[in-house]
């Protein structure tokens, strides 16, 4: 098999056995790598029945076959398993080194099943793994782990770990390595801190082989050259990162603020700008493995209340905890990224809590008694406050912990919770760009942006300019974006390429590497393929077309101002045209005849 | 009428905003905007022969793309907000 090792560990934590096992390349063809074959592994072994937090359930760690190689920004790994948070298939990813590592030590994934009895860690070298005891480890933050592990195991090592979140279940803990990329959403750091597994430790120094070396160079320079003149992955993103979204989602009206009750256009968001990032806090842009783009921001709060230094926040965090919360004051938005990220959280869902919070305790649903003191849209010293306690479960904190719609459940009112399938939608308002609503609704991993990103089209223009407030066209654009985005995650390569190039080039990296013949249309068909393999999962773990929906804030409440005023997300109508061009039927199941012809029985 | 600049706009014109006013069409709006701040703004605002919008830019009228109002035709009314941003992307 070239591009892939062909082997992945199969650790038992209940047993402490681990063995090695041969990846059929069959599979590998069918399923591409990474997201693909980890779901496919996933949902073969485990029932859907199966709880996220209970030892039967596994968490699946899977590169692909570009994932290490000289392909453009190959440096991603997937994470799949049941979310604590939705109890959808959950599935995450994420760049830094750790993904690349894995490979050189000779493994393509990890199938994690059981329980271990007392803390331990995962140390592979070079083709042999071990399990050993993580008692010194168990309580450190990401930061004071990983420092520990490349301690122990050399600075070379690569290490994925868990942060106190993930120990005390957090439903939203996120996996982190390389201490600050995060396989965020969804809380599998909580499924890894239910396993008792605090860390897995890599170092690697074999190659890769791909099948025509002359090729896939050929295609790899061919790629990064397209990258490099592009004025977003050449120029943008490396110089302002991803907050650079905030001023022109907020100058289209879809940014939205307190919760998404008071409309999408945010007053104070020049603050907590891209540019004002730039500007006031940031140190260098970083890279991760083989990255031309280079997004990454390291930044540092050189004083003040806040004194502190790490790396994002990204656009959606900043959102999270900035407009959604009506916070203007970039200093304690960039400290509760660090904390997220040395704790292991997703600070989107954090913030999207906290929104939801403030508005219950708006609202009177929430008192100060319960609080432990005013939680009011505005509050910057509270989102600081609460982060900790949040992931150590302390007072209020716990409640925080569950998210935002156990929380507005726990009142009375969870349609405060402005969520899809139980995850926090981020920072596009589906009322001001109707097909982020409708990717939103269908997300097999609920509220989540990079399903299919529409906000591309829709307000970027990128491949091509569609009016973000109207409906036609969005379903059919939505699913050639989600298919797509499955084959992105599949080949191990950062979404963020497609700004700058397409299936063609993704196609004409993964043939030479891989040596599968596959044409550009049996690559995309495999991306459909993925996306109703975890819609089936979905499906027969009891998810239906009523859960395929959006609050109904989104649905009922028009934006008050702005360039959509007057909108709601029309998702009846685009929802119907969905369901149609994906081949299901009118309930929005696979259809006999689409599952043959995906061969997926 | 007033022009916000955004990204590295701003390097090029000087200024995150400023006011203007007089009766302009899109293209003609960036024509002055050209003149007035030089080739380092203009090159990212008109295509090389100065006829067409560039390509990667992103005009908004009051919000709007103007892609879907009258393109280069578009008028600017006295009253309205012009934000133009470079070609960007995150997520």
């Amino acid at each position: 098999m070239y591009a892939m090792t062909g082997k992945l560990l199969r650790v038992n934590l209940s047993s402490g056995t681990i063995q090695t096992e041969a990846i059929p390349a069959d599979l590998a063809e069918k399923y591409i790598g990474g997201r693909g074959l980890a779901t496919k592994y996933y949902t073969e072994e485990v029932p859907a029945g199966v709880t996220a937090l209970s030892p039967e359930n596994k968490l699946i760690m899977m590169t692909g076959p570009l994932t290490g190689t000289f392909a453009t920004s190959a440096g991603r790994y997937m994470c799949v398993s049941k979310a604590p948070l939705t109890e959808t298939i959950g599935c995450a990813n994420s760049g830094g080194n750790f993904g690349a590592e894995l490979k050189y030590a000779g493994f393509d994934g990890i199938i994690l099943e059981g329980r271990s009895p007392e803390p331990v860690y995962l140390h592979i070298k070079n083709g042999k793994a071990v399990l050993r005891p993580a008692d010194k480890l168990w309580g450190k933050t990401v930061y004071e782990t990983t420092d520990m592990l490349n301690e122990t195991h050399g600075p070379e090592a690569k290490v994925a770990c868990i942060g106190p979140a993930g120990e005390n279940g957090v439903l939203y803990a996120a996996i982190m390595n390389d201490k600050h990329r995060a396989a965020g959403r969804g809380g599998l750091g909580a499924v890894m801190g239910s396993k008792n597994l605090k860390a897995v430790v890599v170092r690697g120094t074999d190659g890769i082989k791909v099948a025509d070396s002359e090729g896939f160079l050929a295609a790899c320079i061919d790629a990064r050259r397209k990258l490099r003149s592009h004025p977003v992955t050449g120029t943008g993103l490396g110089v302002y990162g991803t907050e650079i979204l905030v001023n022109i989602v907020n100058s289209v009206g879809a940014l939205p603020v307190h919760n998404w009750r008071d409309g999408a256009v945010y007053k104070d968001a020049e603050d907590i700008s891209g540019e004002a990032l730039a500007e006031k806090y940031l140190v260098r842009n970083k890279g991760c493995f083989g990255c031309t783009i280079a997004c990454g921001r390291v930044t540092k709060i050189p004083n003040g209340p806040y004194k502190s230094a790490g790396e994002g926040p990204e656009y959606e965090a900043a959102w999270a905890l900035g407009a959604s919360c009506g916070i203007n004051d970039l200093a304690a938005i960039c400290k509760v990224n660090f904390l997220c990220n040395e704790y292991g959280m997703d600070p989107i869902t954090l913030g999207a809590t906290y929104a939801c919070a403030m508005e219950l305790f708006d609202k009177g649903l929430l008192t100060k008694e319960e609080i432990g003191g005013p939680l009011a849209f505005g509050d910057a010293q509270s989102i600081v406050d609460f982060a900790v306690k949040t992931a150590m479960k302390e007072g209020f904190g716990a409640r925080l912990a569950e998210g935002s719609y156990r929380l507005a459940e726990s009142v009375g009112h969870p349609e405060l919770s402005m969520s899809v399938k139980k995850q926090e939608m981020p920072a596009y308002d589906g009322r001001g760009a109707q097909g982020m609503g409708l990717s939103y609704a269908t997300s097999n991993r609920g509220g989540c942006h990079v399903r299919g990103y529409m906000t591309s089209p829709e307000i970027l223009g990128i491949p091509t300019k569609m009016d973000p407030l109207v409906t036609e066209g969005k379903a059919a654009m939505l699913k050639v974006f989600q298919d797509l985005t499955a084959v992105v995650d599949s080949a191990g390569i950062c979404l963020f390429t497609t700004f700058g190039m397409g299936l063609p080039e993704i196609g004409a990296q993964l043939r030479p590497a891989t040596g599968f013949s596959y044409t550009d249309e049996e690559i995309l068909k495999t991306g459909e393929r993925i996306w109703n393999m975890e819609k089936l999962y979905n499906l027969s773990g009891g998810f239906s077309k009523k859960d395929d929906t959006l609050p109904p804030r989104l649905l009922k409440e028009a934006l008050p101002e702005g360039p959509a005023k007057g909108k709601v997300c029309e998702l009846d109508t685009m929802l119907a045209e969905y369901y149609q061009v994906r081949g299901w039927d009118a309930e929005g199941v696979p259809t006999p005849e689409k599952i043959s012809e995906l061969g997926l029985k | 009428m007033k022009i916000k600049y955004y990204a590295y706009l701003r390097e090029e014109a000087g200024c995150k905003e400023e006011s203007l006013s007089g009766s302009f069409t899109a293209l003609s709006l960036l024509r002055f905007l050209g003149e007035k701040h030089g080739p380092g703004l203009s090159r990212h605002l008109l295509s090389p022969e100065g006829d067409e919008i560039h390509a990667d830019l992103i005009f908004l009228l009051d919000g709007r793309h103007i892609e879907f109002l009258n393109n280069k035709e578009t008028i600017i009314p006295e009253n309205s907000i012009v934000s133009l941003f470079p070609r960007i992307a995150g997520g």
